[in-house]
């Protein structure tokens, strides 16, 4: 290793996180770096402190959201009838490099079907649709990449379902 | 965090922002020209954001796709006026030589009226001399060349500023709302990156419709008029359609002139009914066919909302205040509405 050339490529420690999480993400593994680098100056990056909610359960989505840094807690909220109170219960806690509200990239005004909590200072890579719209025209390649991947995802959510759902009618016919 | 600090932290940022945004209002609005080169500054963006989004798509990089569409039009819109100015100041010229023939025709008509309305009611009485009409016309000439060094000033501030702001706009707007949208709290973020794509579609959309409308409303009306042989028909076909932009009041008053003109060179009866069905036409054709079809999609608004939109807009601004009315109620429906529904979301998820 050349002291000289590690400092002039030096990346920031952040800077680098972000791009391997954009990197190691399904949505996006069909890129090339070019294409990264595109996906990365179109992202949006976010800091929430612990506790902070990134939405609420009920709330229109505008997309996912990627975890660069940090934990996210998923929690179901009920509103319990005899109190009235909305009780909370975790879904799913999230880590590096897990993705979130991938949903709402191809819903028009879907809801949010959960409450998205940061658990400690995490970094979040938020992709909108308003970003898949304008990958999708300034560089429809890209923009077909992304679609392919976001199928994958979607295609692999509806097997875990439908698996979920075969569970349930075999226990429910016993 | 506990949650109490995360809000102060939210509220600060929220501040922080509506500061900065009020900021650049105040700026814009202060600095002499800034406004109206902005105005044209977002308008040539909007008009040529797809030519360089689309050289963009075939693989240029964006200075290069910037570049190529401005030189362009640049060059369209100097050729334009070189072959348009000739035309127009040879109008103006004889429009000008024309004023004292005028101001006679317009005192007989006066005098003709006069005699009309006392034959109704004898008490009534306009006092209208050929004095009179010249001290009125002399004072606007002297008005205008008194003038005319500040509007020549500020003409140039403003042609050479507006295509700098295209430019800027054209090759790093994006990167200006990104650094905006950073500044916006994580609770709102998510509406404000919404509204701000809305918005953007929502002004692209009106302004490349209303500039298609005025060029079709220009030749339609210059097609009316040619057809009749009336004079000055290019003036009149362009003053048409540019008033046309102030719903309501802007088609009224563009034809006040050409109907004035028909009098003055003591037109019949013919040429008064060939103008109306010119003007009529133009405005049914306008009414039925391209606000529907290119103006009505984007903007959904009530007629009332679109005449107080007016009334605010005169008041605020002046002309320049009625053209931008509608796109600017249109904007703030838009954000109310998102406020609103956001809101709503909030109480509903926290309760």
């Amino acid at each position: 290793m050349n002291p000289i050339w590690d400092n002039i490529f030096k990346q920031n420690p952040r800077e680098k996180t972000i791009d391997q999480a954009i990197k190691k993400n399904i949505m996006f593994d069909e890129l090339s770096n070019a294409g990264l680098k595109f996906v990365r100056s179109i992202v949006h990056i976010r800091t929430y402190a612990a506790g902070e909610k990134v939405f609420l359960q009920g709330e229109v989505g505008a997309g996912m959201y990627i975890i660069a840094k940090g934990k996210v807690d998923i929690l179901s909220e009920k509103l319990d009838p005899a109190t009235g109170e909305s009780q909370s219960q975790l879904v799913a806690q999230l880590t590096e490099n897990d993705f979130f509200g991938e949903i709402a990239l191809v819903i028009d005004d879907g809801r949010r079907s959960a409450t998205a909590v940061a658990v400690e200072e995490t970094d979040l890579i938020g992709f909108f649709k308003s970003d898949l719209y304008e990958i999708i025209d300034r560089s429809p390649a890209i923009g077909v990449k992304i679609l392919w991947g976001v199928t994958r995802v979607l295609g692999r959510r509806l097997t875990e379902t439908t698996a979920i759902i075969q569970k349930i009618h075999k226990e429910n016919a016993r | 965090m506990s949650n109490q600090r995360i809000r102060i932290l939210q509220r600060r940022q929220l501040l922080f922002l509506l500061v900065s945004i009020a900021i650049l209002i105040f700026v814009v609005l202060s600095v002499p020209n800034l406004f109206l080169s902005m105005v044209f500054g977002l308008t040539g963006y909007y008009l040529l954001a797809p030519a360089a989004d689309y050289l963009e798509r075939r693989g240029l990089n964006r200075a290069i796709a910037t570049l190529i569409p401005f030189t362009l039009v640049a060059f369209l819109i100097i050729f334009g006026l070189v072959v348009l100015i000739p035309k127009l100041t040879t109008q103006i010229a004889a429009f000008q030589k024309q004023l004292p023939e005028m101001s006679l025709a317009i005192e007989g008509l006066f005098h003709k009226f006069q005699a009309k309305l006392q034959s109704i009611a004898p008490a009534a009485v306009l006092d209208v001399s050929t004095d009179h009409i010249k001290n009125l016309l002399s004072g606007w000439g002297q008005g205008i060349f008194e003038k005319l060094p500040e509007h020549l000033s500020n003409s140039l501030t403003v042609l050479f500023l507006s295509p700098l702001l295209v430019l800027y706009f054209l090759m790093d707007g994006r990167k200006f709302i990104r650094n905006l949208l950073r500044m916006v709290p994580n609770s709102f973020f998510e509406l404000a990156l919404d509204l701000q794509h809305q918005l953007g579609f929502q002004f692209g959309g009106f302004i490349r419709a209303r500039l298609l409308e005025t060029v079709i409303l220009t030749i339609a009306l210059w097609i009316g008029f040619f057809a009749i042989d009336f004079p000055y028909a290019l003036l009149l076909a362009i003053l048409g359609a540019v008033l046309n932009l102030i719903p309501y009041l802007g088609p009224l008053i563009s034809a006040v002139p050409a109907f004035i003109l028909a009098l003055v060179q003591g037109g019949d009866s013919t040429v008064l009914l060939q103008l109306t069905f010119i003007y009529v036409g133009s405005q049914v054709f306008d009414a039925v066919v391209l606000v529907p079809f290119l103006v009505g999609r984007i903007v959904n608004l009530h007629p009332l909302i679109v005449i107080l939109s007016i009334m605010v807009g005169a008041q605020a601004m002046g002309i320049l205040g009625m053209v931008i009315s509608i796109p600017l109620a249109s904007a703030i429906k838009v954000i109310s509405q998102a406020l609103y529904t956001h809101l709503t979301e909030i109480r509903q998820g926290s309760g």
